[in-house]
């Protein structure tokens, strides 16, 4: 049963255009890595899906719902689907336990004890219970980016999209980052993972696809994509970054 | 041996390598700088002695302010009713010290720092009074020359503070590693403050019983007529201090919830208090205003606890239509007045109750909230309605002191929420609001402030329905607020466009509405960017206060340069403006600094969370 459907969507930033027409079904604890070279798309993509980016042509359905101007059914996605960026965006202002338990609090209604005991249980999950009185700005990229994860988990949303997650961190920390998402992706959550770490792509990922100039190049599975990959553009794309 | 076992190493203490190379490093490194030196203290001993000089010269009539001291703070206020403005300061002091014990945090701080303060204080008076001039010229064609610090004074003077120095040079190298509670120590500031108005004398004017001005001028203690009530009001603040801090210890949650609330009523009971002095009868306040009440608060109840039950709920919309219906109907009717208001609080409360009251303990705080604002809103308007019985000669109740301040409270107070919105609206995609916010901001901004205080004065009553008029007062407030409120947007603006792109989009993407990502996410981060041009607004919305004399309000700064040197009759202080600007400048500036440096505290506490 698929839990995303995207039909044939497409979207332009003034006369460029970003998407030439997506489709493509993602099932319910599929963990799906997309990849490219940057400026193909795949930032912008699974940005539609929570509607941070607006398609402009085609249709996407998350759980059942249709993403349209409707207010109701935006909040209502954005709230079963929990979104990891390349930058962190972690909220400085708040220590690490209110930025977690906030969205819990304010749109889930849920009490303050039973959010931060919630958000105490993620933060033993992504191994930083230590840290939860201190602020984003004392901890290291890794940390933080551990933080955001769970920040979107505290929402108990159905699917994850992480955007290139991995991307602006020092080596040393990508593991632990990467470690976290892989317990993640075996506990069976649906995840979109827009990155380039291919070790990561081998080891956790359901499907590999390859965007390039807003089309969808290549849909395979890690071991055809690597292996024997369909297209020539997959082909240069994996002898120019292995 | 145990002592050896938990003995932690300390850093090294900076040496302090003398004062010989201290001097040769800093002052005297090359013959460039030593010839700087020179030049400048040469230049600084010369400015400071002429300075003090005209400070203590004999021509000036100090008596000018110690007399007028009461004109200055309240202007014509009837002396009657001053127990009413003592009361209020109380009630707002009492509130403070409550707030500051409730919230007080132990912090400590070392006899060391604090001693090293007093010495620089010390060290700067022993300085001035070793190079003040003991002759000064008084008239500058014949020479004539007058003394005014006796070299025996002088000395004496000296010892004193060269024994005070040496005192706190003592505490500080002896008693370094003592620590003292930082809340102590404010309360001993403050009370120094206090004994200050006890025992400094100053010159002031008295006349005998047949109203001739007695001379030489007796020396009274500088605060002759209200030691007494500050003395009381201290004793009070550090109560209450006590208080605050022994309801903290108990852990007493609704304090929490009680002490802000009272501080947003604070404005409202000063104003009805001292502005007005209201005829509450009791036999009405009893028959109407009682049972309106408690019919109001038993609706809320019903309201409350009922309108979310399964059955009800689903017809919510009807009633908030209905009620709406019912509050404009009232509204036009010809009923007590006491009526109308409340409905539309009824329709809000009905809009908003299913939400809010979800469970048992929110239900109760909106009802405590629900009554205890219907019954506050019927007091005042009662307050409001019924004749004041306060007596003023001249054409405001305000002047002085009290204006300024008033007008500086409330312009900051009210255009603070405006300039927000006014920030919001000028970023907001909605194209009407925005054009509306950028043209009034930019209207406000382009007119010069005398010219919106006359539009206030002269034009407002065009623009207002016949019947409707403000007090002279009101309407600089009104003035204030917009032209602060505009230039405050704009401050605001700058803070929210310093907030990144991702802000934005983590608040969207983990599912807060555009109420919640405003006021949780952007706001708090905008305003905290924005402090330091906020803090120099405020101080000159402060000084601005000054230019309403020029709608006829007696302003601190008028009373200075106008009144005061004008008085001739009874004590003559005819042309006594140098000695009153002098006065008001250094009243404006212990303001503005002090405010200056709390704000610089607010940042560095706030600064915790940047990035």
């Amino acid at each position: 049963m698929s839990i995303i459907q995207s039909i044939d969507v497409k979207k332009w930033y003034g006369d460029f255009q970003a998407l030439k027409g997506i489709t493509m079904d993602i099932g319910e604890g599929e963990v799906l890595v997309i990849c490219g070279p940057s400026g193909s798309g795949k930032s912008t993509f699974i940005r539609c899906i929570n509607r941070l980016e607006q398609h402009q042509d085609g249709q996407i359905i998350v759980d059942g719902i249709e993403l349209t101007n409707d207010l109701k059914n935006i909040e209502a996605i954005r709230s079963e689907v929990g979104m990891v960026f390349q930058s962190f965006n972690l909220f400085p202002h708040l220590t690490v336990l209110q930025n977690i338990t906030l969205a819990p609090i304010w749109v889930r209604k849920k009490s303050k004890a039973d959010a931060e005991e919630k958000a105490m249980e993620l933060l033993e999950r992504v191994g930083i219970p230590e840290q939860a009185e201190k602020f984003p700005g004392q901890l290291s990229g890794g940390q933080q980016q551990r933080v955001a994860i769970a920040r979107a988990l505290a929402m108990e949303p159905k699917i994850m999209l992480f955007d290139e997650p991995t991307s602006a961190l020092d080596p040393e920390m990508i593991k632990e980052v990467l470690d976290v998402m892989k317990e993640l992706a075996q506990s069976g959550m649906t995840m979109i993972v827009v990155t380039h770490e291919m070790g990561f792509a081998k080891e956790v990922a359901d499907r590999v696809m390859l965007f390039d100039e807003g089309q969808l190049v290549e849909e395979n599975t890690p071991d055809e994509f690597f292996n024997n990959p369909k297209s020539d553009r997959t082909k240069l794309f994996l002898s120019q970054i292995l | 041996m145990s002592d050896n076992l938990n003995t932690q190493e300390s850093p090294p203490e900076i040496q302090f390598a003398g004062v010989n190379r201290w001097l040769k490093e800093n002052l005297f490194s090359s013959t460039g700088s030593s010839i700087l030196t020179f030049l400048s203290v040469g230049v600084i001993i010369g400015l400071f002695r002429s300075i003090i000089g005209f400070f203590i010269s004999p021509e000036r009539e100090w008596t000018a302010i110690t007399y007028n001291l009461r004109l200055y703070m309240v202007q014509a206020y009837p002396e009657s009713d001053f127990i009413r403005v003592w009361i209020t300061i109380g009630l707002v002091l009492g509130l403070l010290g409550l707030t500051w014990g409730f919230n007080s945090v132990s912090e400590k701080v070392s006899l060391k720092s604090t001693s090293t303060t007093f010495m620089k204080v010390f060290s700067s008076i022993f300085f001035l009074i070793l190079i003040a001039p003991s002759t000064v010229v008084i008239d500058k064609v014949e020479g004539t020359e007058a003394e005014v610090l006796q070299q025996s004074l002088r000395f004496y003077l000296l010892g004193i503070f060269g024994i005070l120095l040496l005192s706190s040079y003592f505490i500080r190298t002896r008693l370094a590693k003592q620590e003292m509670a930082k809340d102590y120590l404010n309360i001993l500031y403050v009370g120094l403050l206090v004994v200050a108005l006890w025992l400094i004398k100053v010159p002031t004017v008295t006349f005998d019983s047949s109203n001739v001005r007695l001379d030489p001028d007796p020396y009274m203690s500088l605060a002759t007529s209200t030691k007494i009530p500050w003395t009381f009001l201290y004793v009070l603040l550090v109560a209450t201090f006590f208080i605050g801090k022994y309801l903290s210890s108990k852990n007493i949650k609704s304090v929490k919830r009680i002490l802000p609330a009272s501080w947003l009523l604070t404005p409202l009971v000063v104003v009805t208090w001292i502005y007005r002095k209201p005829d509450f009868t009791m036999t009405q306040i009893a028959t109407l205003d009682l049972p309106i009440i408690i019919g109001f608060s038993l609706i809320g109840y019903l309201v409350i606890n009922f309108l979310n039950s399964e059955k009800l709920v689903q017809y919510q919309r009807f009633f908030v239509y209905g009620s709406l219906l019912i509050a404009l109907v009232v509204f036009s009717l010809p009923v007590v007045r006491q009526l109308k208001l409340p409905l539309f609080m009824l329709w809000i409360l009905i809009s908003i109750a299913p939400t809010i009251a979800n469970s048992k303990e929110s239900a109760r705080n909106l009802f405590i909230v629900w009554t205890v604002s219907i019954a506050i809103l019927i007091l005042l308007m009662r307050g409001g309605a019924s004749e004041s019985l306060i007596v003023v000669p001249g054409s405001s109740i305000y002047g002085g002191f009290a204006l300024t301040w008033v007008i500086a409270f409330f312009g900051i107070a009210i255009s603070f929420p405006f300039g927000v919105i006014l920030a919001l609206g000028r970023t907001s995609t909605f194209p009407i609001i925005r054009i509306i916010c950028t043209a009034l901001i930019e209207l406000v901004r382009s007119v010069p402030f005398i010219t919106w205080l006359f539009f206030g004065s002269v034009m407002l009553t065009f623009f207002l329905p016949s019947g409707v008029e403000f007090d002279e007062v009101v309407r600089a407030v009104v003035v204030t607020s917009i032209f602060s409120a505009a230039y405050l947007a704009e401050n605001v603006r700058g803070g929210l466009q310093s907030i990144s792109k991702g802000q934005f989009e983590a608040a969207d993407a983990v599912g807060l509405s555009t109420l919640q990502r405003i006021s949780l996410i952007v706001m708090p981060q905008a305003l905290r960017a924005v402090i330091p041009p906020i803090v120099s607004q405020v101080i000159s919305l402060f000084k601005d206060t000054s230019l309403v004399a020029i709608v006829g309000l007696f302003d601190l700064l008028y009373i200075g340069s106008k009144v005061i040197p004008n008085q001739s009759q009874g004590a003559n202080f005819l042309g006594t403006i140098q000695e009153n600007i002098l006065f008001c400048a250094i009243f404006y500036w212990l303001f503005t600094y002090s405010f200056a440096r709390r704000s610089m505290k607010i940042e560095k506490r706030l600064g915790l969370g940047e990035r």
